[in-house]
């Protein structure tokens, strides 16, 4: 890269900083959501396994609001990667009728598969939800789990 | 929504998890003989259903995935629906479809 070419982009970053810095410290915040989904990392499930010595992989979602929330439905998907590409392991789809008070969850906590053995596998997890809240429809991104987890459970 | 990745569950939460997961390990090992059965039925007919005290259950073959919907028999209860991938093979077939109908029937 040329000198020419490193003061040109130096230039170009000190214009733009202040003006991100604006950005984040003068624009009025985003109103909080009425409602969150909580998902957790692919896990083994400890129930069974110590209690009955078998092995499953879990994942696990819920949907939370602090407004009166109905037909609300919860969708977990269980994935474990590959070398062509992911693979869907499980999906579970949880449909509550009625309408589910202010801060009470609506869960999914059903997602499982059984291990059939202990080959190291990578799992990850991917939650999505939609429910009715103040007259009309709410979505809740298709979005995965925080972590690749790599657990001794194949599927 | 905004997503949250810390989830505890509370002493019910993990109770009610807890049973129907023992009550799926009890189901594939005690009702595993009428499970392969009604496997080679749903493989050779596409479709299948089955009844317990709380649901009517739905068996299908979407495209390449199985298909469990568990209807509530009771109005206005919650309900389910279970998918994933047709494995490759004709015993994996089998095996995967066990599991899944004991999971439909633990709830």
């Amino acid at each position: 890269m040329t000198t020419r070419k490193v003061i040109l982009l130096l230039s170009l970053f000190s214009l733009l900083i202040p003006v991100n810095a604006l950005a984040a410290t003068g624009a009025p915040k985003e109103p909080k959501p009425p409602c969150r989904l909580q998902i957790t990392n692919a896990h083994l499930s400890t129930f069974i396994f110590e209690k009955q010595g078998l092995r499953a992989v879990k994942v696990n979602a819920s949907s939370i609001c602090n407004v009166p929330q109905s037909s609300v439905t919860v969708t977990v998907e269980l994935w474990k990667t590959g070398l062509l590409g992911n693979h869907l392991v499980r999906r579970r789809t949880f449909y509550s009728a009625g309408t589910t008070l202010p801060n009470s969850r609506v869960n999914n906590f059903l997602t499982f598969k059984r291990c059939k053995d202990r080959d190291p596998t990578q799992y990850f997890g991917i939650a999505y939800s939609k429910a009715f809240i103040a007259g009309r429809w709410q979505y809740a991104r298709h979005t995965q789990t925080k972590r690749i987890i790599p657990l001794n459970c194949g599927t | 929504m905004d997503l949250d990745n810390s989830l505890n569950l509370s002493p019910d939460e993990q109770l009610r998890v807890d049973q129907t997961m023992e009550r799926f390990w009890n189901l594939l090992n005690s009702e595993r003989s009428r499970y392969e059965t009604q496997a080679r039925e749903l493989i050779e007919s596409q479709t299948l259903v089955t009844e317990t005290d709380n649901f009517m259950l739905k068996y299908s073959i979407r495209g390449d995935l199985y298909v469990s919907r568990g209807i509530p028999k009771q109005k206005d209860a919650d309900s389910f629906c279970i998918e994933f991938p047709i494995p490759d093979t004709k015993q994996e077939r089998i095996e995967s479809l066990v599991e899944l109908f004991a999971q439909s029937e633990a709830g």
